[in-house]
């Protein structure tokens, strides 16, 4: 006869069977009684339901006088689901056993029915009926369960006091810790709306973005563009030919628990271009963001950040509006708190921007080292003047691996001003911009992408060309064009292409140029300090470089401050270009080459209006070419379609 | 009672060897996060090692790497002006991490400190549009020493110079890991405070001002016997002297010594613009501990860096006017010039640079004391500095363990009549840097220039000097096809003022050649720059 407990797990139903029908009745218990489950006798699992079942029930308190018992239930062991005790005739055999009768007494466990017999001394085996059919056995050890039901107690309760919070803190990393950016496998598709890690620095929460065109709507420019497009963002179609959630130059990636979204590459780098006026605009990526106005983009997000309605209860309700509502964690814990800390971000950006006024750069154009030097800390308000008004256009980014070679060996001069030759850090320092900092940018997604650009060309240009007027001005761009320029759109040969040309020689307006000083190219170098990557080729030039030409028709205006509309006009001495004329229509102009610029609106959309006397926008200087006689300049546009 | 069975005495002996093993642990990480030293990169010239290798101060006077990177973004402030380091002067080459002077070295984490090169480095431009050249060892007179001084301590006075503030900027511009963050935020950062505060103490002086009585140095001066005896004796009693002087060049400091041997006048030449010191070495090992602010980790590894120093410097040859001016000295002047000098000037400052014969041997002056009621030159310098000072000095440098011929014990009667090799690159002139042009100093006092701006870097070929005046830019700007408001500004933008009516910035004295024919200045001049 076993005399432990445990030793019971080891029977099998039949020698359960065969002990119990052996063993006599025995008295009514008093007192505890530790339990032991044995759902499945003799089973491989006997055990380990038997520790399951432990948590669950540990035994019964009977009280013999009463003729009834309590079960204690759970890890604290608590008094509950009583039954009747009583000898009577037991269903197995019918000879006498102690009953253990739920019927009368207990609601839960009404269908049950235990009947226990002494099997050694103190302890009992029972069996389990429900319903009067078998469902299992149990053993019972009457002893002094006090002291085992306090440390039991004890060990619940630091387990709930170390568990719980576990848990939450668990379920909280789970849900907040992730890093989780959209990534793409078609490389235009990754330029467009891939992540470069910036989102995480500077990302504007997804539901917020959506939010604010519609909060801040009497702050948009007032052009006819709606929401996001009055800055010139671009929306393409997905596969259904639906307009996409997020516009060209968006990346998106999970982060702090929401999703954030920013500017990447293609924000600055892609737009859209049409073959005629009633043809549909076409995304091309790489060429400069013509229609982009990220001076007034980022004029917005710095004035909304210090609107009185730039909170919560102004905000969310219109993203539950949107949404079609928030979880109650999200709309009460997340958003607003992502609120406040946006608005800390803008502000914080806000303030280092404060000299500098983005509202004056124009559609197509940027203040590039100024941003520079906010990222730098230089305290833009003091600075003199000139140094804080040097916007110029975005540029076109195709063809890099041809950049890195010129005709001594070195690599060409990068930037309108040439003060980067290196286009690793060209790239790093322009991912800047899409909030991407040593501590979050994504190397290999830059790698990537970089990787890309090293050969990524543009389209050709999509209306036929006179194959003999460009052979003619081949050859007259050959002798006025080619040194500093290159050979062609593909071949960037030439003696002085990537070099610079000092700006009393090339005699453009100087605003850009003089922004640029000495002291923010030596700071810039402790960019990405403490890393293989810090900035170390950043240098004060003489000047503007001399730049390749491919995709020329894909880059207009031109001149590094776009003063110049088209390619013919910039072939007339400045006396004779246009003096004023419009920016951001996307219709090419296949004769003069450039997009059409002397309509003020179309599509329901008002253009730019760009004035060549005011600072920055000078369109003097570059004189080459602008006394041939007409046919040639005709000649030499007619080739530079070719590009 | 403990009975000592086997298995007790076995568990005791394992969770000792544990416990050794932890403290081992720990040892290691706090010697490898907080001592471990690791040398600097090689450089590829000697150069380049003088203006970015460690002379050791960066384990005494060292500031965390990261935490200087952001003092300029944590409090833009307390700059002197809107542009980073930059806005203090500091000559900084383009693709260099840190200016020249700055010294970068890992003693358990990057540390920067500063060498002889931040005052000792001179830079020029021949016109507005062109980038600085540097030259090692030339006379940093665009550095603006003072307002370096007072920013880290300022800085460390700010309630903002705490780990959140810093952490921010540090955590926007790095990718440090989690056990360095955690260091900076809870080591480096309370512990670079606090050193930085108690350099509070000893710079209570620098604070003192409220114009004319106590004008600030300005761009290219320090008060370098004040330094001196704040920082190298433990006096901490402040006296009300001010002497600024101008960051003089140190190159080719082996022509004392040629000359006293010349002369055979042993200790005839003196040391510092009064003659404080008795030799280069004296000077190179005080200015060096001035760097390190306290005694050297190793006194060996302190007089091999002394000794670099001293060779690299003894032979080291100011740059030509010539070279950096092509075509531009009128050479019949320059000869003409020469004549004047041999005239003139010759005993007080004759070297063999100057291509003359030499004086008879007990005529030679230069380098020696030239008493200050002969020179007549301001006085507040030589107050600055006195026997008993140098006599402390001397006992602490002693007590380091270092021997050195050391400062004069004496007080300073006079000043040094200088050698003139490079003496175009030196303006301002006179000790005190109180004349903007080799053409003012031989004005007569009382008509030279009473107020102009130190610390831009352009050069004035005509007159020999840095445009720091009006007048040189109305006559400058055109040439360099500028509009002179627009020139004016930029030097205001960098400049210091500095007015001559101000505390210890008189200009009067050396009043020699000032009634020279006109062309026979010219002509001295000319030849000056030649120098």
């Amino acid at each position: 006869m076993p005399v432990a407990m445990n030793d019971l797990l080891k029977l099998s139903r039949a020698e359960l069977d065969t002990l119990f029908a052996a063993s006599p009745p025995g008295p009514i218990p008093n007192g505890d009684a530790k339990g032991l489950a044995i759902p499945e006798p003799g089973s491989e699992h006997a055990p380990a339901l038997a520790n399951l079942a432990r948590r669950l029930w540990q035994g019964k308190t009977f009280d013999a006088q009463r003729k009834m018992l309590r079960n204690q239930v759970g890890l604290f062991g608590v008094k509950a689901i009583a039954a009747d005790v009583y000898e009577g005739p037991s269903l197995f055999d019918g000879k006498p056993c102690i009953v253990l009768d739920y019927a009368k007494r207990s609601v839960i466990a009404e269908p049950v029915r235990d009947e226990i017999r002494l099997i050694a001394p103190l302890t009992y085996l029972g069996r389990i009926y429900w319903n009067g059919e078998y469902a299992g056995y149990f053993a019972l050890h009457l002893e002094d369960m006090a002291a085992e039901q306090w440390r039991r107690r004890f060990r619940a309760l630091l387990a709930l006091v170390i568990g719980i919070p576990l848990i939450i803190a668990i379920l909280l990393a789970m849900r907040f810790l992730p890093y989780r950016p959209v990534n793409y496998v078609d490389i235009e598709d990754q330029f467009k709306y891939g992540s470069t890690g910036g989102e995480r620095n500077f990302g504007l929460p997804y539901w917020i973005w959506k939010a604010m065109p519609v909060v801040f709507a009497d702050k948009l420019p007032k052009n006819g563009g709606a929401g996001w497009e009055a800055f010139g963002f671009v929306y393409e179609n997905d596969e259904h030919g639906r307009k996409r959630d997020l516009p060209v130059g968006m990346m998106r990636g999970r982060d702090m628990g929401i999703d954030r979204v920013f500017l990447n590459c293609a924000a600055c780098h892609s737009t859209t271009v049409r073959e005629a006026a009633d043809k549909p605009p076409k995304v091309y990526v790489a060429m400069p963001a013509a229609r982009f106005d990220i001076g007034a983009f980022q004029n917005f997000l710095s004035e909304v950040a210090v609107d009185a309605r730039f909170r919560a209860n102004v905000i969310v309700p219109e993203i539950e509006r949107q949404s079609g509502g928030l979880g109650l964690l999200d709309r009460y814990v997340v958003y607003p708190i992502a609120v406040s800390i946006m608005q800390a971000q803008l502000l914080t950006i806000r303030d280092r921007f404060v000299g500098v006024d983005g509202t004056t750069w124009g559609t197509g154009r940027v203040d590039t080292w100024n941003a520079a030097k906010a990222g730098v800390n230089f305290v833009l308000h003091e600075l003199p003047m000139k140094e804080r008004i040097g916007a110029a256009d975005l540029p076109s980014i195709w063809n890099q691996r041809k950049r890195k070679h010129r005709s001594d060996g070195q690599s060409m001069q990068l930037h309108w001003t040439g003060n980067n030759d290196q286009v690793n850090e060209r790239n790093l320092s322009a991912a800047f911009g899409t909030g991407a900092t040593p501590s979050n940018v994504d190397h290999a997604v830059i790698d990537r992408l970089q990787e890309w650009l090293l050969d990524a060309a543009p389209p050709p240009f999509p209306f036929p060309i006179d194959r003999a007027k460009a052979d003619r001005g081949a050859a007259v761009y050959g002798q006025y064009c080619a040194n500093c320029h290159g050979k062609s759109g593909q071949d960037f040969t030439g003696q002085y292409v990537g070099f610079v040309t000092p700006i009393e020689v090339v005699g453009t307006d100087r605003a850009h140029y003089d922004s640029y000083t000495y002291e923010v190219a030596t700071a810039q170098n402790m960019n990405y300090a403490g890393t293989k990557y810090r900035f170390t080729h950043f240098r004060k030039t003489a000047g503007y470089a001399n730049a390749p030409l491919d995709g020329i028709w894909l880059r207009a205006p031109y001149l590094h401050n776009g003063s110049v509309p088209t390619l013919r006009d910039l072939l007339e001495p400045p006396a004779s270009r246009p003096k004023t004329f419009y920016r951001g229509d996307d219709v090419l102009d296949r004769d003069k080459v450039g997009f059409r610029s002397d309509v003020p609106m179309a599509y329901g959309r008002k253009f730019d209006f760009f004035d060549t006397s005011t600072v920055t926008r000078g369109n003097g200087g570059h004189l080459w070419g602008t006394t041939l006689p007409p046919a040639d300049k005709d000649a030499i546009v007619e080739y530079m379609k070719t590009f | 009672m403990i009975a000592w069975t086997a298995e007790r005495r076995r568990a005791l002996q394992i969770t000792g060897v544990v416990l050794l093993l932890v403290l081992a642990l720990l040892g290691w990480f706090a010697w490898y996060k907080g001592f471990r030293v690791v040398p600097q990169p090689p450089f590829n010239t000697a150069d380049e090692r003088f203006m970015y290798g460690s002379v050791g101060a960066e384990e005494t006077a060292g500031i965390p790497y990261w935490i200087l990177y952001v003092l300029p973004r944590v409090f833009p402030d307390k700059m002197p002006g809107p542009t980073g380091y930059a806005s203090f002067g500091v000559a900084w080459e383009m693709g260099k991490e840190l200016p020249i002077g700055f010294s970068k070295k890992t003693i358990g984490f990057d540390r920067v400190a500063q060498n002889c090169a931040v005052c000792h480095v001179a830079s020029y431009r021949r016109t507005p549009n062109e980038n600085p050249v540097f030259v090692p060892s030339g006379p940093n007179h665009t550095f603006n020493l003072e307002a370096f001084f007072r920013f880290l301590v300022d800085c460390a006075r700010d309630e903002r110079f705490n780990a959140d503030a810093i952490m921010h900027e540090i955590d926007l511009a790095s990718d440090l890991s989690m056990i360095d963050r955690m260091l900076y935020r809870f080591i480096y950062i309370p512990l670079t405070r606090d050193r930085l505060l108690a350099r509070g103490p000893r710079f209570q002086w620098i604070y003192f001002h409220g114009l004319p009585k106590w004008p600030d140095w300005g761009r290219g001066r320090d008060d370098a016997m004040n330094l001196t005896k704040y920082f190298l004796t433990t006096s901490l009693v402040v006296d009300d002297t001010l002497g600024p002087t101008d960051m003089p060049s140190i190159w080719n400091v082996g022509k004392y010594k040629a000359m006293e041997e010349l002369t055979g006048r042993k200790y005839s030449t003196r040391m510092n613009f009064a003659g404080d010191s008795w030799d280069a070495n004296s000077v190179i090992i005080d200015s060096h501990l001035g760097l390190l602010g306290s005694a050297p980790g190793s006194n060996k590894v302190f007089l091999e860096e002394k000794d670099w120093l001293y060779k690299y410097l003894a032979s080291y040859q100011a740059p030509k006017f010539r070279d950096v001016f092509p075509n531009v000295l009128d050479e019949t002047k320059v000869e003409a010039g020469k004549a004047v000098f041999a005239a003139n000037c010759v005993s007080c400052h004759w070297s063999d640079r100057t291509g003359l014969p030499p004086p008879p041997r007990d005529q030679i002056r230069t380098g020696t004391v030239v008493p200050v009621g002969e020179v007549g030159t301001d006085v507040e310098r030589i107050k600055s500095w006195n026997r008993d000072a140098a006599i402390r000095a001397n006992e602490m440098v002693k007590s380091f363990g270092i021997e050195r011929r050391g400062l004069v014990e004496a007080d300073p009667t006079g000043y040094v009549a200088a050698f003139l090799d490079g003496i175009w690159l030196r303006a301002p002139y006179l000790h005190n840097g109180s004349v903007p042009t080799l053409r003012d100093l031989l004005t007569p006092a009382a008509q030279r220039t009473q107020s102009f701006y130190r610390g831009y870097n352009v050069y004035d070929t005509a007159n020999g000097g840095f445009v720091s005046t009006r007048e040189q830019v109305d006559r400058l700007a055109p040439g360099w096809n500028m509009k002179p408001d627009d020139l004016w500004q930029e030097v205001l933008a960098v400049a210091t003022p500095y007015d001559v009516r101000w505390r210890s910035n008189g200009n009067m004295g050396h009043e020699y050649g000032v009634n020279l024919p006109q062309a026979e200045k010219d002509a001295l001049i000319e030849y000056l720059k030649s120098l």
